[in-house]
């Protein structure tokens, strides 16, 4: 018990004081997960409208294939992340492996469905509100597509909100294709994995403390958002 | 404007059949009970609705079995219940978007007639969300009119507003066709928003039409059942005259009989002024009667008397060429010894008045 309460006075003091190492560990972290989230959005969020309101054969097939991989467990994308960039893999000559932008493709891969089944369950009940009236304007697919996008802007925040908060808790993948190098690939998540097997429990809970701290963040920022009347 | 129907489809428990002619022009109000089938047919006309049956427009077959013209290539305007503007642009951004998508040939309706005829001038830079209800549906029919149509459709576009919002906007969607030169359907199953604003009425009941001509002729004439709300009366005309500001009360001319109604503000004098009168709400005196808190008290001739199965009977009046009805029971028209060609006295209360602006 007396090591607990010594950890977290610890840790609270490596937070407030500003410790540089800790400090480098967290700017990597929202490196990674911000970088990943953005390129998810750039990739989930048409691919969510593509799925609303267009109709092409495969495309229920591809619903199902959104919404299943919104599951898919962190361990296994690091490991195929892995496979695609290790020396005998297909990228390997990249030489990504190890390196943040490994971390950031395997947060991408992660976020990516989950942006998009998301997105197209947002874009989906809003097309049901508003598809005879675009129809009867005689607005095109792709103007359906880009009007729902911008119209649904505050809650696809909510959506991308929702892909950060998974992709910076998560340890899986960034430790298999990033490797924990210190310095160089460690994030939040890897270092409290590390810390705590070493029994350095003050780093481990300060890092704690932030990634919680920024889980309430997200969620206040999700709570704005959708609270605001003017934006539900 | 010549509108054909032939519809028919299935679905849950219930069946559309609906098959007619009906001569567009002014407000046509398309009514019925809820569940009748009112708005389907308004969106097989739109053209949401493929495979439903036979429009056919001014001999233009829009859609059948083998052909369907889509939505944006017919020369309608849809207003729906709810506004469904786009809250991302402004409101002038939102006309623009109907604008953009104008029907060259249409009436040539601008962005600047349609403001001014539904009132938004200080609106335009505002964003839909910080609209009221009737605010909203305001835009959504200058948004409809600047697709330039050539028949407005509205489903219920009162439905969603409070008494004043609606109170508000029903001269002006009254005043629309004479307006712009095109006819509009104003789908409702509240006969008071209709008898404000109609000239004609198509009526629906379970998937069918059981009555269509003007307004004044179907409101005497269409059966009690078509729906459980619907009650028999009469509309009458007359012109405003006096205003008793003291107890907001307002006198009508009905040509010769003079009758009073409640009204908040003064009608101008010589206005023509409409009035719906239930049949329930009309009774039948040999004489004018003192003492009795009833105000309009109308001479009135007996035109027919007509008994019902079970104990009602159905009186026909005629008040200086126009009809009104009293329904009664068969006792009371025994009692009085009442018989057509009989000089009688048509009693109404003033606050049985539905009224009604033109």
């Amino acid at each position: 018990m007396q090591d607990v309460w010594q950890g977290i006075i610890e840790a609270a003091g490596l937070v407030l004081s500003g410790d540089p190492a800790l400090m480098e560990i967290i700017a990597l972290s929202l490196r990674v997960t911000g970088t990943a989230v953005v390129i998810a959005c750039l990739i989930g969020m048409p691919l969510g409208a593509l799925l609303a309101v267009g109709r092409f054969p495969g495309r229920g097939t591809l619903i199902l294939l959104t919404n299943a991989l919104m599951g898919l467990p962190p361990v296994v994308v690091g490991l195929l992340v892995y496979m695609m960039l290790s020396n005998a893999g297909p990228l390997g000559i990249l030489g990504l492996l190890y390196t943040p932008t490994a971390m950031i493709i395997a947060q991408a891969v992660l976020v990516t469905p989950i942006i998009a089944a998301l997105s197209r369950q947002v874009l989906a009940s809003m097309l049901q509100e508003y598809s005879e009236m675009l129809r009867a304007m005689g607005a095109s697919r792709v103007e359906t597509a880009l009007t729902l996008l911008r119209d649904a802007r505050f809650a696809l925040i909510t959506v991308a909100l929702a892909g950060l908060g998974r992709a910076i808790a998560e340890v899986g993948a960034v430790l298999i294709v990033g490797g924990n190098i210190n310095h160089a690939t460690r994030v939040m998540t890897t270092a409290i994995a590390l810390e705590t097997s070493k029994g350095n429990l003050a780093l481990a809970l300060g890092l704690g403390m932030v990634l919680i701290a920024i889980a309430v963040a997200v969620n206040a920022a999700l709570m704005a958002v959708g609270r605001n009347p003017a934006h539900a | 404007m010549r509108l054909s129907l032939d519809l028919s489809t299935q679905y849950g428990g219930f069946t559309l059949a609906a098959a007619g002619t009906f001569d567009l022009a002014g407000v046509t109000a398309l009514f019925g009970p809820s569940g009748a089938g009112k708005s389907t047919i308004l969106h097989a006309i739109a053209g949401f609705r493929p495979g439903l049956g036979q429009v056919e427009v001014n001999g233009e077959r829009w859609q059948d079995a083998t052909t369907m013209r889509p939505a944006h290539c017919r020369p309608v305007g849809t207003v729906f219940q709810t506004g469904r503007l786009f809250d991302h642009l402004t409101i002038m951004g939102n006309l623009r978007f109907a604008a953009k998508r104008a029907d060259r040939d249409g009436p040539q309706i601008t962005p600047d007639m349609a403001i001014e005829a539904l009132g938004i001038a200080d609106l335009t830079q505002r964003d839909p969300t910080t609209l009221s209800g009737g605010e909203r549906q305001r835009v959504a029919i200058a948004r409809a009119l600047l697709t330039r149509p050539r028949l407005l459709l509205m489903d219920e576009p009162l439905g969603a507003l409070d008494r004043r919002a609606k109170a508000a906007l029903l001269p002006l969607i009254a005043s629309l066709p004479e307006r712009f030169q095109i006819p509009v359907i104003f789908v409702s199953h509240q006969l008071e928003e209709i008898t404000q604003i109609a000239s004609r009425m198509i009526a629906l009941r379970d998937g069918r039409f059981v009555g269509d001509g003007p307004l004044s002729q179907m409101i005497e004439t269409l059966d009690p059942m078509v729906s459980g709300r619907f009650e028999a009366g009469a509309l009458l005309t007359g012109k405003a005259t006096r205003h008793e500001a003291t107890y907001a009360m307002q006198a009508i001319d009905l040509g010769g009989a003079e009758i009073w109604m409640p009204a908040r503000s003064p009608l101008s004098p010589g206005q023509d002024v409409r009035v719906r009168l239930r049949a329930r709400d009309v009774s039948v005196a040999l004489s004018k009667v003192k003492g009795i808190s009833i105000r309009n008290q109308v001479p009135v001739t007996i035109t027919s008397i007509a008994p019902e199965d079970g104990a009602f009977a159905e009186i026909t009046l005629d008040l200086a060429g126009q009809t009104l009805r009293a329904r009664s029971t068969r006792l009371s028209v025994s009692e009085l010894g009442l018989e057509p060609g009989m000089q009688v006295v048509a009693l109404v209360k003033s606050v049985a008045l539905d009224r009604r602006l033109s």
